[in-house]
């Protein structure tokens, strides 16, 4: 089945959990990822980690009593793959607007 | 430490109850816990804090009604403090403009979280429905309900059946308007417009409506308890009720000797627009002869109020398949029993049950229209109200 294409939140959490990290160190990381153009809250960071941990895109590395560190699972490395290589795809295909701006 | 207990707004006014807790805070008084009706605050300096509900959105009906500590972990490094939660509502604080990340920036995100909320509604919303249809078969399959009843209780205490209604209308709008709310509020989100945090102005006007009424009523119960006075089985004190007296019973006043609590007595409840109920029974004993008198008389505002009140009142009797309407001089309208009677004259309307012993029921029957004859002159006699 094809993958659907991910959100750009979802997209970032896989880019940044390349490195495990715990929920706040993930907002910082994506906003560095980002270049702080994307800030995530954490309700809504909450959220996608719940959503992607249901999926088996990501994986819970280790616990202490109340932090939880996550991690990629190996179909998480796939869809993030899968999902760059259609970015890829969709810059070669738009690389005919520089053509039109000149 | 002092303490305080209010009544905070509803789950389902999510602004409503974040206002709340901070308005709380800048008086001085911290959130500490949150029950089902009330929420307790502690006595602390005054303090600028916001606060922000997060709901457990659980995919599940028994699914524990707990945030995730890993969660809470997560808002805490972001700035914000658990508080205190119950069910499906948790509270988070942070000093106001302290440039913490709000909860949410993706309105779709959090509409998520309404799910359980939502169930939850649409589940009371059911139990009340169900609670609804359960009075009223109560009601319509009770083998003693008649609809005359409900009017002669429209009559005799008028703040009762309202009372009831807005009491249950109350409650199901209530349960309505929680399943609405949350839906709308949940569409919006979607739609990814964020929370709507606005006061329910229109909810909040329908509920000064509901409460006012319910005063009213109340005020109009209490009104007519307090004036509610007992009065003996006399003639001179009993204005235009029948006593036994004046049908030639003279033994001793006694009690009812199936409700021994029951004494003689009549008791005199005032009506709305002018009126009086008068109501009560009265035994006399002579001997082994008992003769036992239970009477409701209505003085009403119109002789046309009168007039309706008196085939309700024959509609309503115990023994009502036996009652025939009887001409009786000075009455307007009468109709008579075995047991029971019903008169009518000018603004005034009786219901008497007469209970004496008889050889036959139709002896029974004499006295009473016996009796109707001596209500009438007695009505003639004492001027109405």
């Amino acid at each position: 089945m094809e993958q659907q294409p991910m959100t750009e939140a979802m997209y970032y959490v896989l880019l940044a959990l390349l490195r495990p990290l715990h929920g706040y160190g993930l907002m910082q990381r994506i906003g560095q990822l980002s270049g702080g153009r994307l800030t995530m809250s954490p309700g809504t960071l909450y959220g996608i980690l719940s959503r992607l941990q249901r999926e088996g895109l990501i994986r819970l590395e280790e616990q202490d009593a109340r932090r939880k560190t996550y991690a990629l699972t190996e179909e998480g490395t796939a869809a993030l793959k899968a999902e760059y290589a259609r970015l890829c795809r969709l810059v070669e295909d738009g690389a005919m607007l520089k053509e039109v701006e000149k | 430490m002092k303490r305080l207990y209010l009544p905070h707004p509803n789950d389902w006014n999510i602004g409503g109850m974040e206002r709340f807790y901070a308005r709380m805070a800048r008086r001085g008084w911290q959130l500490k816990k949150r029950g089902a009706f009330f929420s307790r605050f502690a006595r602390k300096e005054p303090e600028d804090v916001c606060y922000r509900v997060e709901l457990v959105s659980t995919p599940r009906s028994d699914a524990p009604l707990q945030l995730p500590p890993e969660q809470i972990q997560l808002y805490e490094e972001c700035g914000w403090q658990y508080v205190t939660g119950r069910g499906l509502v948790h509270l988070f604080r942070a000093p106001t403009g302290s440039g913490d990340p709000e909860l949410y920036d993706d309105p779709r995100q959090q509409a998520d979280t309404l799910q359980g909320l939502r169930r939850e509604a649409r589940f009371q919303l059911g139990g009340v429905c169900v609670q609804m249809l359960v009075y009223l078969l109560l009601a319509v399959l009770n083998e003693h309900y008649q609809p005359a009843w409900l009017w002669l209780t429209l009559v005799q205490a008028p703040s009762l059946l309202p009372l009831a209604c807005i009491l249950l209308g109350g409650l199901l709008a209530n349960a309505l308007h929680r399943v609405v709310r949350l839906g709308r509020q949940y569409r919006r989100m979607r739609r990814g417009k964020p929370l709507d945090r606005r006061p329910p102005w229109g909810w909040r006007v329908i509920l000064a409506g509901l409460w006012a009424a319910g005063a009213v009523c109340v005020g109009l119960f209490v009104w007519q308890a307090a004036g509610t006075r007992t009065l003996a089985p006399e003639l001179s004190q009993v204005g235009p009720c029948l006593v036994l007296e004046q049908l030639g019973e003279t033994g001793t006043l006694t009690s009812l000797p199936v409700q021994g609590e029951s004494r003689s007595g009549i008791r005199v409840t005032p009506l709305p627009g002018g009126g009086r109920w008068w109501h009560g029974q009265e035994v006399r004993e002579s001997g082994s002869r008992q003769v036992s008198m239970f009477q409701d008389v209505y003085e009403l505002n119109s002789p046309e109020a009168a007039r309706r009140l008196g085939p309700l009142l024959t509609e309503a009797a115990t023994f009502a398949d036996g009652m025939e309407p009887v001409t009786v001089d000075g009455l307007d309208w009468a109709a008579c029993g075995t047991l029971e009677a019903v008169a009518v004259q000018g603004c005034r309307a009786a219901y008497i049950t007469l209970i004496v012993p008889t050889q036959t029921l139709e002896e029974q029957r004499q006295v009473l229209v016996q009796a109707l004859e001596t209500l009438a002159a007695h009505w003639t006699a004492t001027p109405e109200l």
